[in-house]
């Protein structure tokens, strides 16, 4: 929204005393970016719709209704019901919230471990640099899909052992063990690029002055790198986060509907899909509806993410 | 205080190696304020940077000499002795003030930092102490500004932030790399009279390294004259002026627009500095200077006493055969 009052001579000079904040700027600008605010608005929606949507008189996802099946979109089914039964709205919620979580901790553990890793390799640079490179090359040529199937052939067992996680489960969906190798696998995939792309911004960076007088005032390395260097890759992490999000929840469609990720009776968007692609021509509401919330939350962070990145381009800033 | 004898530095490029600093030694005293001149690429701030191990390396490397910083060897110290010393008891002011300060961090984040790492006073501490050196700086309203950002300042203020920061540890040296050479000229002056006033109170001594004459005639009490890596000429700041002993050391006087007449070309030195990779047998000054014989090319000239305090690298000049002040 336009605010006239800010080019007022008042307010320009109480914003200078109190300092701008690059974030606030970013935020300035990304107002302005309708595209990006109707992205926003929607992933937000669909957040809250996925978590607090259950609790407003839903169906319990894993409820058959024998006597109600493959039923189209109707007042007691509001987007239909499948084969068991099973409300696909609820499913659909329940489902959303796996692949949510799913996609922000995997997202999370990948930011952790590419961006401490390529700041390291960027900033120590010469041989270490090379070496911690050619890992990652190494990396990037194994194929994905084995390595989660190595990771969940080799884990899946003991991680059903083990008590606590039995415990937890019952809480909370996240420490399905399942659940947990995903984020696992994924994040260790991901990351890859997330360091290559840090480690490319610190080598232009550490070459500012700014990195020398830092140097000179007596700072150590590990505080150079992670209070000075990476505050200034921010907009590189954030933009590429929003990236990373979709691409995990792809993923993690992608393992599901291949029967690696998500097993029965939980549902996430993938594995939805997947049951609705073998129904789509009896039941196509199956399909319609959970590919329908998937690709509005994909395209919505695309878009703000690419929102994201022109606000934070330190280019289109004021000085 | 501090004494550097023999200092080498060279870089180890694909295109050879590059003597940036060959055998350069000078002292400081305490509260003294030291010179060095020279043109680009005469090793005058990569002398400053090796002092405080900020020399890339590879492909830099220290190849001799000590400096002494109280009998701390600065060149063999470890990194973690270094650290104490950055910061501590030798500062630096850099260039170019637009880049020397972290542009996503606030001006209050970065200019407590030495007090956290040095003197271990808690934030509160710190930001109080920051204000106050803001102030000492002539930055009004440093209570506010302290929480700005660094693209909301001035290059001037921006230089008077980086004082602010340098000094703030009250350290017995502060390295000056061409503190006023990116900024306006009314700027420039304003920024001397503050080092220098700073310098007074808390009693710091400062190296300047600049290219600009009239800046060294203004603040130091001695100059060295660097040219190609060595120190060519090094006498009390008046002396300079009006009696150099080296061919160099003339010629950049003779270059300085402001002394020349109107309507005549500028002067400029013939030539340009020797390519460093090669190692040149007599003076390297001998290809652009107008007093060069045979000799000259030979013999590598050493600096020797010309008068009281007063060293110059010229052979001609120590045999008698040239004076330059007649």
């Amino acid at each position: 929204m336009p605010n006239p009052a800010m080019d007022t001579p008042t307010t320009r000079l109480e914003e200078i005393e109190q300092g701008t904040s690059l974030g606030k700027d970013a935020w300035l600008r990304l107002k302005k970016n309708k595209l990006a605010m109707a992205s926003l608005f929607i992933f937000v929606f669909i957040v809250l719709l996925c978590f607090i949507g259950p609790f407003f008189g839903v169906q319990h996802p894993t409820t058959t209704h024998l006597d109600a099946k493959s039923q189209p979109p109707s007042k007691d089914f509001l987007l239909g019901s499948e084969h068991l039964g099973r409300d696909i709205l609820s499913r659909i919620l329940y489902g959303g919230q796996v692949s949510l979580i799913v996609g922000f901790i995997a997202t999370f553990v990948s930011l952790i471990i590419g961006v401490s890793y390529g700041a390291v390799a960027g900033y120590i640079g010469g041989r270490t640099d090379v070496i911690m490179m050619r890992i990652v090359d190494v990396l990037y040529a194994l194929p994905f899909m084995l390595i989660v199937i190595i990771l969940t052939a080799s884990f899946s067992e003991a991680l059903q052992d083990i008590e606590f996680l039995h415990a937890m489960k019952e809480k909370s969906i996240v420490f399905e063990p399942d659940l947990l190798l995903l984020f696992f696998a994924i994040g260790f995939v991901e990351w890859l690029t997330m360091a290559r792309i840090v480690r490319s911004q610190i080598i232009t960076l550490k070459k500012q002055e700014f990195v020398d007088a830092a140097v000179s005032l007596g700072l150590s390395h590990k505080r150079i790198i992670f209070r000075h260097l990476i505050p200034n890759v921010f907009g590189s992490i954030i933009v590429y986060t929003t990236l990373t999000v979709p691409s995990v929840m792809r993923l993690e469609a992608v393992l599901s509907f291949l029967g690696l990720g998500v097993k029965p009776p939980n549902s996430s968007w993938g594995s939805l899909i997947k049951e609705g692609a073998d129904r789509m021509y009896s039941d196509p509401w199956l399909l319609v509806f959970p590919a329908l919330f998937f690709s509005l939350t994909i395209f919505s962070l695309n878009f703000l993410g690419d929102g994201l990145r022109d606000a934070l381009d330190p280019k289109t800033s004021k000085d | 205080m501090l004494q550097v004898e023999d200092l080498k530095t060279y870089f180890h490029t694909r295109d050879g190696i590059v003597r940036a600093v060959d055998g350069v030694s000078f002292s400081l005293e305490k509260g003294q304020t030291i010179g060095i001149v020279g043109e680009s690429g005469s090793g005058k701030s990569v002398t400053c940077y090796s002092l405080l191990g900020l020399i890339p390396m590879p492909p830099g490397k220290i190849e001799g000499g000590t400096a002494k910083l109280d009998g701390l060897d600065l060149l063999q110290a470890s990194e973690k002795e270094l650290r104490k010393v950055r910061g501590k008891r030798i500062s630096m002011i850099f260039q170019d003030p637009m880049t020397s300060l972290n542009p996503y961090l606030r001006i209050s984040t970065q200019l407590i930092e030495p007090l956290l790492i040095h003197e271990g006073l808690d934030k509160k501490a710190a930001m109080a102490r920051a204000i106050e050196s803001l102030e000492e700086v002539g930055i009004p309203d440093a209570s506010l500004r302290i929480r700005s950002y660094p693209h909301e300042f001035s290059g001037g203020m921006r230089q008077r932030v980086m004082i602010a920061m340098a000094l703030i540890t009250k350290p017995e040296i502060l390295i000056a790399d061409e503190p006023t050479t990116a900024l306006d000229v009314t700027v420039q002056k304003e920024v001397l009279d503050l080092i220098k006033d700073r310098q007074r109170t808390l009693g710091t001594a400062v190296i300047f390294i600049t290219h600009d004459l009239a800046v060294v005639s203004n603040v130091c009490d001695h100059v060295h004259v660097m040219y190609a890596g060595k120190v060519v000429e090094s006498a009390p700041t008046n002396r300079l002026f009006t009696h150099a002993e080296h061919p160099y050391t003339k010629a950049l006087q003779r270059s300085i627009p402001a002394l020349q007449k109107k309507g005549e070309p500028l002067y400029t030195i013939e030539g340009l500095p020797p390519d460093l990779t090669k190692p040149v047998a007599g003076c390297s000054f001998a290809d652009r200077c107008d007093f060069a014989e045979a000799s000259c090319r030979e013999t590598a000239p050493v600096l020797k006493e010309a008068a009281a305090g007063h060293e110059t690298a010229c052979l001609r000049r120590q045999s008698g055969e040239i004076d330059l002040n007649s």
